[in-house]
């Protein structure tokens, strides 16, 4: 049961990380699929936060009182992370040309949520890189029982070798 | 009922961060407001290639329905890796792939 919790969580997670990385060349995908590829990573976001909700909450709720550093370290840049990924969606909205737009909703050019919007994603891509380096040791364990690699031992290795070698 | 409840509370906070920088932005207090943006950033990223991360620059959405990215092009896929590798400098793992995108934009300027 948890290991199927685990696939579904990493599944998502690689997805939104595809995605991400998608959302952040508007040159390759072109200003549409930017613009609603972020918008449907902001709702990848709120699932993601929903599946690992049990977290957020025990561990929010002894961050200053008994919890390991590196969980307050943990927690502390997730939440920098949901600002930031916040503040990137919020203005990137604002500054829309092909969503809103469709909605019937046109918002004057402005420079500073330009601006914002850059710098927040500047600062997200950061963040993320941490959030994956953290989580590094549980995507590499994942990877591997998921597309399980076979571990040939030495001696086995040898012996196949040299069986080849009479052949 | 309980998921209605945390997809609310997510929403919520998220409403707040957003009411919390227009406030900062009404009572400017960003580090930035549109005449430094355009002083200090701005005029320069619109100008020259690259201010900040070449081709990439702050210059990228500016008369957007002109601009050539707003199709999907190929011209942009080493900005995938860029992104993965970026840094204030700017990372070209491709520049022959770029130089004809600004060349495009330039003729599609004129034009």
């Amino acid at each position: 049961m948890k290991m199927k919790q685990n696939r579904i969580n990493f599944l998502i997670d690689g997805a939104m990380f595809l995605a991400f990385l998608i959302a952040t060349a508007p040159r390759l995908s072109g200003l549409a699929i930017h613009e609603w590829l972020s918008l449907s990573l902001a709702a990848a976001i709120i699932t993601h936060l929903l599946l690992h909700w049990t977290w957020i909450i025990s561990i929010g709720k002894r961050l200053f009182t008994k919890t390991t550093w590196r969980s307050r370290l943990n927690y502390l840049l997730n939440a920098l992370l949901f600002v930031s990924f916040t503040v990137t969606i919020a203005t990137g909205i604002l500054i829309s040309r092909e969503a809103l737009p469709l909605l019937g909703l046109t918002m004057a050019r402005d420079r500073t949520l330009e601006f914002l919007h850059h710098q927040a994603s500047d600062v997200t891509v950061l963040l993320l890189g941490l959030h994956v380096a953290i989580h590094w040791s549980w995507i590499v364990g994942m990877l591997r029982r998921i597309i399980p690699v076979r571990r040939v031992s030495r001696s086995v290795a040898i012996s196949r070798q040299m069986e080849g070698a009479n052949q | 009922m309980k998921l209605i409840g945390r997809i609310l509370i997510i929403l919520g906070v998220t409403w707040l961060i957003v009411m919390g920088l227009n406030w900062l932005r009404m009572q400017n207090m960003l580090p930035i407001n549109p005449d430094t943006a355009r002083s200090e950033r701005f005029v320069d990223g619109e100008h020259r290639e690259g201010f900040m991360r070449p081709g990439r620059g702050f210059g990228e959405f500016r008369e957007r329905g002109e601009r050539h990215f707003e199709k999907p092009s190929l011209d942009g896929v080493g900005d995938v890796l860029g992104t993965l590798t970026r840094n204030r400098r700017g990372y070209r793992p491709y520049p022959a792939l770029y130089e004809p995108a600004c060349a495009s934009v330039r003729i599609a300027g004129e034009s």
